[in-house]
């Protein structure tokens, strides 16, 4: 009975052993189930990291090509520079060659506009004094003429202000024989032997110029801008006296010096002219 | 290519002006006509219809600031540029003749070039 009793003690023994043994292999099994979860989580993890450290060398070789390249081009570049600073050099040669043919060209051109100016200046020069040629010799009228002598110092020279003085018979006065802009009383009759007038008219130099003091000026005289003298054959007849210049007119200029020059020449012909003219027209009708 | 001739209306009493004047613009495209007095330039200018007027002021029967006044009443030659010719270049008389209608103005004795260089630039020429 006692040996019944110790082989089933036995048996639960072994049992019980059996039963922890099953039990400790089932936790173990348990564990190493649980062990081999972790280990494929860091596989999986370790896949994935590979896979990241995979993509940063395919990255690494990209940039590394990358470099090449960009080295490469900084070469290309740097030649390209070299090249560009030596055009841009020989540009900027060639662009201040270039300005000074511009320049050059520019003093040209402002050489040929002064020259142009010029000529159009002596151009309208001459036509003032083919114009003032024209009209006094244009008429054997003597209306006309003072008239013609009346236009030509308010149109070309420039003054508003004129008369016109014939010698008197016995050469001692200056008779006014047509005026434009003056006060005809107070111009009647100027003496011939004195004042600016009357030296030019001895002279047979033309006055031209502002009065000085201390001037032989006689009454009248204080606005005299010029005065012109008219001879024929050596023989004072009378003259020209331009007063005061318009007030846009600053002074005598060349060309007015000329005007007055061929006034000197023509226009006393031309007055001497309508006189011989007046006579011959009086005989014929006297005839 | 010519150019087109304008035609140009000179209205001044004095010849020595008018011929002046001839002579300066016979350098352009030009026709000119002429009239002796304010009257007769703006019978011309309803006649001749010219593409500008150069006008004198002092002149009888008519002066040039009622010629200008009177052209410039008129549907014909209301738009006709005029460029007044004048002795008296004070501001006074100059405003009295844009006052009245002129474009412009040259004082005698006249400056060629600058005459010249007006008439081009009205008429385009």
């Amino acid at each position: 009975m006692k040996r019944g009793r110790d082989q089933a003690d036995y048996v639960q023994k072994v049992r019980g052993d059996s039963q922890r043994l099953t039990q400790s292999l089932l936790n173990e099994n348990e564990r190493l189930r649980a062990r081999l979860a972790g280990l494929e989580t860091d596989n999986a993890a370790l896949a994935e990291k590979a896979r990241s450290v995979d993509a940063l060398v395919a990255a690494n070789e990209t940039l590394r090509a990358g470099e090449a390249t960009l080295r490469a081009e900084k070469l290309r570049f740097e030649e390209a520079v070299v090249q560009l600073r030596e055009e841009f050099a020989t540009a900027g040669r060639r662009y201040a060659a270039l300005e000074q043919r511009l320049k050059d060209a520019e003093e040209e051109s402002h050489r040929f506009s002064q020259d142009y100016l010029n000529v159009e200046q002596q151009n309208q020069n001459l036509a003032n004094l083919y114009v003032a040629s024209y009209r006094l010799n244009g008429t054997v009228d003597r209306d006309e003429l003072m008239l013609a002598l009346q236009e030509i110092v308010a149109n070309l020279v420039g003054s508003e202000e004129m008369g016109v003085f014939e010698v008197s018979e016995n050469g001692k006065t200056l008779s006014l024989a047509a005026s434009l802009g003056l006060d005809a009383e107070r111009y009647r009759e100027l003496p011939a032997d004195r004042g600016l007038i009357g030296q030019a008219l001895r002279s047979g130099q033309t006055y031209v110029g502002g009065l000085q003091p201390g001037d032989d000026r006689a009454e009248g005289e204080e606005n005299l801008t010029a005065c012109i003298p008219l001879i024929v054959e050596e023989r004072p007849i009378g003259v020209i006296a331009i007063f005061r210049l318009l007030s846009h007119k600053p002074q005598i200029e060349d060309i007015d010096r000329e005007l007055f020059e061929l006034l000197a020449a023509q226009a006393s012909v031309a007055l001497y002219c309508t006189r011989l003219h007046a006579l011959h027209r009086a005989k014929a009708l006297r005839a | 290519m010519a150019m087109p001739r304008k035609k140009v209306l000179l209205v001044d009493d004095s010849r020595t002006s008018v011929f002046m004047e001839e002579m300066i613009l016979k350098k352009g495209p030009y026709d000119i006509v002429v009239a002796a007095d304010g009257q007769e330039g703006v019978e011309k200018a309803l006649a001749e219809r010219p593409d500008l007027i150069l006008m004198d002021m002092v002149m009888p029967r008519m002066t040039g600031l009622e010629a200008v006044r009177e052209l410039r009443g008129r549907a014909e030659t209301k738009d006709i540029p005029i460029i007044m010719v004048t002795t008296r270049g004070e501001g006074d008389n100059v405003e009295k003749g844009f006052e009245s209608g002129v474009n412009d103005y040259v004082t005698k004795p006249i400056d060629g070039l600058l005459l010249l260089a007006k008439v081009r630039d009205y008429l385009g020429t």
